[in-house]
């Protein structure tokens, strides 16, 4: 994979990316397996999960821990694809805007609250009239 | 001066300081405060809600930047010392002059402190969630 000398898409833009992937992931197990409190209460931290683990080798780099050189090696395609995603140019076009960042996560964040509210009050309601 | 976030983080910090000693009270507040017992009355699981509050204390500490960016206020005025009062928004404005190592420190502690809140709310509901 070649390394390319251009601006790196930011640890906000790899952290917005599977925030959102685990985000949407969390809405399509809720779906298919509605009843598990399980996934009720840990499936929102999925998202957190893989965002931070997204934007580990970015923040390697602001440390000085690891160069760009190696962060782009093939190798790193474990840590959720980072060279693959750091050179796409869908992914600087879409996500090297902190402010749609911000505004991807937080809508996709407040609805993970709206989701568990609404779950939690669901679940009061049917011990208090049992 | 510091991302927009910073202020936002400062704002939330102190929202989740006052919806927790909210939180940690308001049992105790049943028997002496009218507004808490016309919250119960309202809807008996209120404090579910409140913590979607720290994000208007956020959304205050960026008072001076929305009125910047719908320049109803010119930037010298905002960045006057009144403006001090939306959690140090003057000062720390100015901070680019000092030194733009305390800058960058400022953004990546206010990303760390927003993190730790997010997180730390969703740990409040999933708490919620496990008692049920």
């Amino acid at each position: 994979m070649p390394v390319e000398a251009v601006s790196s898409l930011k640890g906000a833009g790899h952290f917005t990316l599977w925030f959102l992937v685990g985000y949407f992931v969390f809405l399509l197990a809720k779906y298919t397996n509605s009843n598990s409190l399980k996934l009720r209460i840990w499936g929102p931290f999925l998202p957190f999960a893989l965002g931070t683990v997204a934007a580990i080798p970015y923040a390697l780099q602001m440390a000085g821990l690891l160069s760009r050189e190696t962060a782009l090696h093939p190798g790193f395609c474990v840590v959720l694809l980072y060279p693959f995603v750091e050179q796409s140019a869908w992914a600087k076009a879409w996500l090297d805007n902190f402010h749609v960042n911000v505004v991807a996560v937080g809508a996709a964040y407040t609805h993970l609250l709206v989701i568990s509210i609404r779950h939690i009050k669901r679940m009061r309601m049917i011990k208090r009239t049992a | 001066m510091p991302n927009k976030h910073v202020y936002f983080a400062i704002g939330a910090l102190h929202g989740a300081a006052v919806i927790a000693w909210v939180g940690y009270n308001r049992h105790a507040w049943f028997e002496h405060f009218r507004w808490v017992r016309a919250l119960y009355r309202w809807d008996r699981d209120w404090f579910l809600y409140f913590p979607l509050a720290i994000a208007f204390f956020g959304a205050l500490a960026l008072l001076p930047d929305i009125l910047l960016a719908f320049e109803l206020l010119p930037k010298g005025i905002i960045r006057s010392n009144v403006f001090n009062i939306f959690y140090g928004y003057a000062w720390l404005e100015r901070i680019e002059d000092v030194n733009p190592a305390i800058d960058h420190l400022l953004n990546a502690l206010g990303s760390v402190v927003l993190y730790g809140l997010s997180l730390a709310v969703l740990g409040f509901y999933a708490k919620e969630l496990s008692k049920q």
